[in-house]
């Protein structure tokens, strides 16, 4: 994967959603897309990216692509409603060194952009953090 | 045996004419030749005599000053569900239908202790297949269950759905076929709430997925839990009126052929977006480090957080707007020590950054004065958050968001059109969610429903 960052000089929301037309012409799939006060992110996968900063780069605004990331899902029934789950999430990856990149949520999951080099270390620092295994219910 | 298990309401079971409309359904069900297992919500909704909330009153009348138990409030509470159910049962009786009403600890569903919102550890049906046998319509208190020692528990909001869901699913190996019908006041799973969106239509057919999401976005029609639990267990759902004939909506794992396809629109939530700029010097460790020890004090507070985001110079998230008042008192004026530990032969010895919330923070302004003096030895960064109140999510429902581009710049474009602000958005694989102050949400749903085609018959 790879995480897409761009910031606009000015008039943002007319320039984000200029930008999103051309990636949608393109048919690039975004996923994870932040708004930002002075533009907006979003994550892609890997094959798109050069394609991704090549069109971006005929676009306004200052684009960052930062490449050969991994997308890491904590899943969880109503996660929405859980306290804690996002502190544990980056309390753990802190812990390890690992740099979290975005964060982003669903009603079922957490998810965190890593480094791909650190994703398995990611992994095993979530799954020790959430006890996982210790009770299974409906 | 087939077996059919009807959920029914607490407005399908609230007056006398509602509960005959609810035995004409279970008879009809028992002519049709289904083996029949009903599962009763309580009688009425706040402020009828054996609702839940006119329990509960019952016991903080006694001593408001005294929370009671969460054990006897359970057990307070299950008695709404376990009324409803034996009148049921007895009208049941009286049109001439054998029937016996269970308790969810004799209907065989295990809880762990968690009261207030058990989970269903296990389901023996023994007992309920054995009453099916001898031609009995086994009645079933839903919202409840019991603990291994006895105690009775109860299951959370939408625990009566759970309950006919759960049922369905441990029934499945003892039947050649199950279904399970969820009765309430409307006619099925709609496109969007009929009360924002007139042109809001009934879906005849949605995918547990699909419905699962609505309902964690806002919709109210069937709880999350049933769908999911139905989903994993492969049990058809349907959701049906009461008090008409329509067909309703029959929930599975596909819907149409796996075709990607809008499903609804919904918003929920009254929320408060709170985003803190990072000075731009800041280490990105120093970053991550005020991050975690603000989720962690949430934490500590049992606050819940949504719609979260990170960058190289911020992080942010949504709160439930009650906790406000309680955030302002934690983080105005925090201090945070960042990289103290770390010896160093000459100045800054470490970092501290000083948090705010809003602009108009007494407690910033303080610590801030008082900190001042100890910028010769410490670098002071200042983190003041930007605070968005009167927020609401509104999100667009989908199966398969992943072949249909240009999702994101049509939501965007529809409220941008239409001058309403889009503070943050969130995706996951069934939706995309914006955040807009909440006296435009009925004006943004109207709009993206009309924009994703969901008001016309396809």
């Amino acid at each position: 994967m790879a995480l897409v960052s761009v910031r606009f000089p000015e008039a943002v929301p007319q320039s984000r959603l200029r930008l999103l037309e051309v990636l949608a012409q393109a048919r690039v799939p975004i996923n994870q897309v932040k708004l930002l006060p002075e533009g907006l992110c979003f994550v892609i996968s890997e094959n798109h990216a050069n394609a991704c900063k090549k069109l971006l780069n005929a676009e306004k605004g200052e684009v960052s692509v930062f490449g050969d990331m991994a997308l890491i899902s904590t899943l969880a029934g109503a996660m929405r409603d859980l306290s804690g789950v996002i502190a544990q999430i980056c309390e753990a990856l802190l812990s390890a060194s690992i740099p979290n990149r975005q964060v982003g949520d669903a009603y079922d999951a957490v998810l965190c952009l890593v480094p791909s080099a650190d994703a398995g270390r990611a992994v095993v620092a979530l799954r020790e953090q959430f006890g996982l295994d210790t009770e299974t219910v409906v | 045996m087939r077996i059919l298990v009807q959920k029914f309401g607490g407005t399908s079971v609230a007056t006398d004419e509602a509960r005959q409309k609810a035995a004409s359904k279970i008879i009809r069900a028992v002519q049709a030749g289904w083996q029949v297992v009903v599962v009763v919500s309580a009688i009425g909704r706040a402020g009828a005599p054996y609702a839940t909330d006119t329990l509960i009153q019952t016991l903080r009348d006694v001593d408001p000053a005294v929370p009671p138990a969460p054990r006897e409030l359970d057990m307070m509470m299950a008695c709404g569900e376990i009324i409803s159910t034996v009148v049921l049962a007895h009208a049941l009786r009286a049109a001439g239908l054998d029937s016996i009403a269970l308790t969810g600890l004799q209907a065989g569903i295990l809880t762990n202790y968690q009261f207030g919102n058990a989970r269903i550890l296990s389901i023996n049906p023994s007992y309920i297949v054995e009453m099916l046998g001898q031609g009995k319509v086994v009645l079933v208190a839903g919202f409840q269950g019991g603990t291994e020692r006895g105690a009775i528990t109860t299951l959370g909001r939408g625990g009566s759905d759970t309950t006919a869901a759960a049922l369905g699913a441990a029934l499945k190996p003892h039947a050649e076929t199950v279904e399970v019908e969820i009765y309430t006041d409307v006619n099925g799973v709609k496109t969007a709430d009929p009360r924002h969106v007139p042109a809001a239509r009934t879906l005849p057919s949605a995918t547990y997925d699909e419905v699962a999401e609505m309902a964690h976005q806002g919709a109210k029609v069937v709880h999350p839990r049933a769908a999911e639990i139905a989903g994993i267990h492969g049990v058809p759902l349907w959701v049906k009126n009461t008090f008409d004939e329509e067909q309703g909506t029959l929930i599975t794992a596909d819907s149409g052929g796996g075709q990607a396809r809008f499903t609804g629109v919904t918003h929920t939530g009254k929320l408060v977006y709170l985003r803190f700029p990072l000075p731009l010097e800041s280490p990105e460790a120093d970053r991550a480090r005020v991050e975690v020890e603000v989720y962690r004090l949430l934490e500590r507070e049992k606050i819940a957080v949504q719609l979260t985001s990170a960058s190289d110079t911020d992080f942010a998230f949504a709160v439930e707007r009650t906790h406000l008042p309680r955030l302002k008192e934690l983080l105005d004026g925090l201090v945070l020590p960042v990289q103290l530990g770390v010896v160093r032969r000459q100045p800054p010895f470490g970092t501290i950054y000083l948090l705010g919330i809003g602009s108009k923070g007494k407690g910033f302004a303080a610590q801030k004065g008082l900190l001042e003096g100890a910028r010769a030895y410490i670098a002071l960064g200042h983190v003041q958050a930007d605070v968005i109140e009167n927020c609401t999510m509104v999100s667009v429902i989908a199966s398969g968001l992943e072949d249909i581009p240009g999702v994101v710049l049509r939501t965007l474009g529809t409220l941008n059109a239409l001058g309403i602000p889009v503070f943050q958005m969130a995706d996951s694989r069934h939706s995309i969610s914006a955040l807009i102050p909440e006296a435009d949400a009925q004006k943004a749903t109207r709009a993206l429903h009309e924009e994703f085609g969901l008001g016309w018959e396809k």
